[in-house]
């Protein structure tokens, strides 16, 4: 993580805390905002004091109760639903094997060319030490994992798509993979991006493409696939 | 003959202790009741909905003032919680807070999507027929308290401030869009929403932290 350089920082910066925390910013500048956090330990504090007024402000409302036909409706469309236990399985098989058709051919290129050379750990650098990279053969990316958190680090990435963003997923042995964070890479193809959160218990940390503002499950075919 | 006999035999034994042992859902906390609802257990979200529905209903009604789009809201946030179940994550908030949040970013969605144009000029003139919530436990009363405790908070906002959160949270509005109502620069919108955010953090009793 980035988080304490100061380089990263603005005049402005802060500034979009509330408006964004508030669902305020347009799309664009709430993608741009969330590609902000990442990097700016400021903003990232903000956010983090912020957040919490807004789960109490609902409180405030008048409260209604809902109609016994609203509640009939919603029960019936969840039974209606496959059961949640059986959908990581189906979502990861449609995600790793017919999602790519969505992606455009140089990302599914680069992603499998990334995924090829994640496959192929070469292994712990420095097994144990507090620090462990883990890196692809080619070099292109590398997660590096320190004290349970991560950081990855690419290189000759393709810019998203207009309308898509990189989204960075982690994955628990074989549940579903939970959405981490958003990002973008340079005009020269890199990033360095924080995995926020704990990694202990991660078995993978992946990256596919997503429309803009993120997904909340994979919905094409990951271009990145990282072993801790 | 005796083959079907020892079957039935079988079935009755086998039957009674799942009905002695079937499990009061409603006793569950709502983090039991998400691990639950994780493996597919239809009763457990029905026990989520019916705990959180009214306070989801309530939010979208209050941002959107449709009783036919509050409801249309409502419903695909809770199909869409079924849905990603396995996101729920119990470390960045409470279930409550955690509906909640879908709801109020659906409604927003709505707006954007233009599903409600004109939507706070429509009276709704269903809202005679709205039922409001009773106090039925000890959860809601205290609940009640915390509604209070926040109104006052936000009622003691000064009414520029009150207002551009009015607009943002409860309206659905972009800062670009209540800077141009109000005939105020962006950054004046902006300004007063993070005054505003702060001065309620500190009076629903969160330390100051990193805002002034």
């Amino acid at each position: 993580m980035t988080g304490s350089d100061p380089s990263a920082r603005s005049p402005g910066c802060g500034n979009d805390a509330a408006p964004y925390v508030l669902g305020a910013l347009e799309p664009a500048e709430a993608r741009a905002f969330a590609e902000h956090v990442q990097v700016c330990a400021v903003c990232r504090d903000e956010v983090a004091a912020l957040t919490p007024v807004l789960d109490v402000l609902p409180a405030s409302v008048p409260r209604y109760e809902v109609t016994s036909a609203l509640r009939r409706r919603v029960m019936h469309a969840v039974r209606s639903e496959p059961k949640a236990a059986r959908r990581p399985r189906r979502s990861l098989r449609w995600w790793t094997h017919d999602a790519a058709r969505m992606l455009p051919r140089p990302a599914v290129a680069i992603g499998l060319a990334i995924a090829v050379a994640f496959g192929v750990v070469v292994g712990t650098r420095s097994a144990g030490s507090p620090t462990r990279v883990i890196e692809a053969s080619v070099g292109w990316a590398q997660l590096r994992v320190a004290g349970g958190h991560g950081e990855l680090i690419v290189d000759h990435l393709s810019p998203a798509p207009p309308d898509r963003v990189y989204e960075l997923w982690l994955q628990r042995g074989s549940r579903i993979p939970a959405p981490s964070t958003l990002f973008a890479v340079t005009s020269r193809g890199t990033a360095v991006v924080g995995v926020p959160g704990d990694l202990s218990g991660v078995t993978r940390v992946l990256v596919t493409v997503e429309p803009a503002g993120g997904s909340r499950v994979p919905t094409s075919r990951a271009v990145i696939v990282a072993r801790t | 003959m005796i083959r079907i006999a020892a079957a039935s035999v079988s079935v009755c034994v086998l039957r009674q202790p799942r009905r002695l042992f079937s499990p009061d859902l409603r006793a569950f906390a709502d983090e039991e009741l998400m691990a639950l609802v994780h493996d597919g257990d239809a009763r457990a979200f029905e026990v989520i909905f019916d705990r959180h529905a009214g306070p989801a209903f309530s939010l979208a009604y209050r941002m959107c003032g449709r009783r036919a789009l509050a409801e249309e809201i409502v419903q695909e946030a809770f199909v869409s919680l079924w849905r990603s179940a396995a996101r729920y994550d119990r470390t960045r908030g409470s279930v409550r807070s955690w509906v909640l949040r879908v709801v109020h970013n659906r409604a927003i969605d709505a707006f954007r999507r233009e599903l409600s144009s004109a939507r706070h000029d429509v009276a709704d003139d269903w809202i005679s027929e709205l039922l409001p919530a009773r106090e039925r436990t000890e959860d809601e009363v205290e609940r009640r308290s915390d509604a209070q405790l926040v109104r006052s908070a936000l009622d003691g906002l000064p009414p520029d401030q009150r207002q551009v959160i009015e607009l943002a949270y409860f309206g659905g509005f972009s800062h670009a869009q209540i800077a141009e109502a109000l005939g105020l620069p962006a950054g004046t919108v902006k300004g007063r929403m993070r005054l505003a955010l702060s001065k309620l953090r500190i009076a629903l009793g969160e330390p100051a932290g990193v805002l002034p």
